[in-house]
């Protein structure tokens, strides 16, 4: 639902009193926001209630948001923090598969069974073994909506810090992914 | 070759001398050959990346929570008003034993209930004007400044 109507003047439109420019706003950002949760995450429903008390902190704190920074990456942040701090609070109560395990588990015919649909599942499966900072360096990265300038921002550290971090996330996903499905994977693509 | 060089090349921005070393090393090194192939088998299934999509009532439950918590924030304030009261009724509360245990001590055998009249002449009838002039003053006070200020402060003027 995106319009030609700026971040910006939606948000001047809540702050003078148009409250249709929260709807506007969420509708704008929420599949983003969604997505960097999920892939930090790795369950919907707990993504989506931190996406929703991400904009909810974002709505409460629109009269101090500096107009000159960019509303994503400032937004963005929010979202990242939120899903950070879920994840650290749940981190013991998550799975502890191993690796060797969970390979133990694809059926045999894994290569039909991870065909295009389910290289998803597959690949959020692999990201849910890395570090919540792996996994956003990969996602923003991927999802190819924002410079590596603006990720820097959203994490909160240099451009150059965030091409040797992705570097290493990258490297470290494809190390999973490999010890996951060994030579099968090469049959996904 | 450096990590950050093979991504570069799968990122479509290598230089090159890392093109030329990328292509010696495929052709020489089995090792790389197998790293190179790795890499760019995740980075293929990563392009594939997409955005998720909400809940299809996203919007609505977010704005209906949204609106709650607005009225909790109403709520909050309006949670002080029975402080500010007891603090009033107190203030009201010593004032008036202030007045009255004095009134009560003095009259103590003074009230001849034979001659009710006799009451004008002495103190206990200037006291309780006193009192009832305090009472007044703090209903013009209640009505005149507390009460627009906790309607302001509720949010329903």
């Amino acid at each position: 639902m995106k319009t030609n109507e700026t971040d910006y003047s939606i948000i001047e439109r809540i702050l003078s009193g148009d409250k249709s420019g929260y709807r506007d706003l969420a509708n704008r950002h929420k599949d983003y926001a969604f997505t960097v949760a999920y892939k930090i995450v790795g369950t919907r429903e707990d993504a989506e209630e931190i996406t929703q008390d991400a904009f909810i902190q974002a709505f409460q704190a629109l009269s101090n948001f500096n107009q000159e920074a960019k509303f994503t990456t400032w937004f963005y942040r929010i979202v990242f923090n939120s899903a950070l701090m879920f994840k650290r609070k749940n981190r013991l109560q998550t799975e502890d598969i191993e690796l060797s395990q969970l390979a133990q588990s694809v059926p045999a015919d894994t290569a039909n069974m991870l065909k295009m649909s389910e290289q998803g599942q597959f690949i959020q499966k692999a990201l849910n073994h890395l570090s919540p900072d792996d996994v956003t360096m990969i996602t923003l990265f991927y999802l190819k909506e924002l410079s590596l300038e603006e990720i820097a921002q959203v994490v909160g550290i240099s451009a150059e810090t965030v091409k040797v971090k992705l570097c290493r996330a990258r490297k470290r996903l494809a190390e999973t992914m490999n010890k996951m499905l060994g030579k099968e994977v090469k049959t996904l693509i | 070759m450096k990590d950050e060089d093979i991504f570069d090349i799968l990122d479509g921005v290598p230089s090159d001398e890392i093109i030329r070393k990328h292509k010696k090393m495929l052709k020489e090194s089995a090792d790389y050959q197998v790293l190179f192939g790795q890499y760019a088998q995740t980075n293929a299934l990563l392009l594939d990346t997409s955005m998720e999509k909400t809940a299809f009532n996203f919007t609505d439950k977010l704005i209906d929570r949204w609106e709650v918590s607005q009225e909790v924030v109403v709520e909050k304030k309006s949670n002080k008003l029975p402080i500010y009261f007891l603090i009033g009724m107190s203030i009201i509360g010593i004032l008036l034993i202030i007045l009255v245990l004095p009134i009560i001590g003095q009259s103590k055998g003074q009230i001849n209930l034979s001659k009710p009249l006799s009451i004008l002449q002495e103190n206990l009838f200037t006291r309780l004007l006193l009192i009832i002039n305090v009472l007044v003053a703090l209903f013009l006070i209640d009505i005149r400044f507390l009460k627009p200020y906790f309607q302001r402060r509720m949010g329903l003027k």
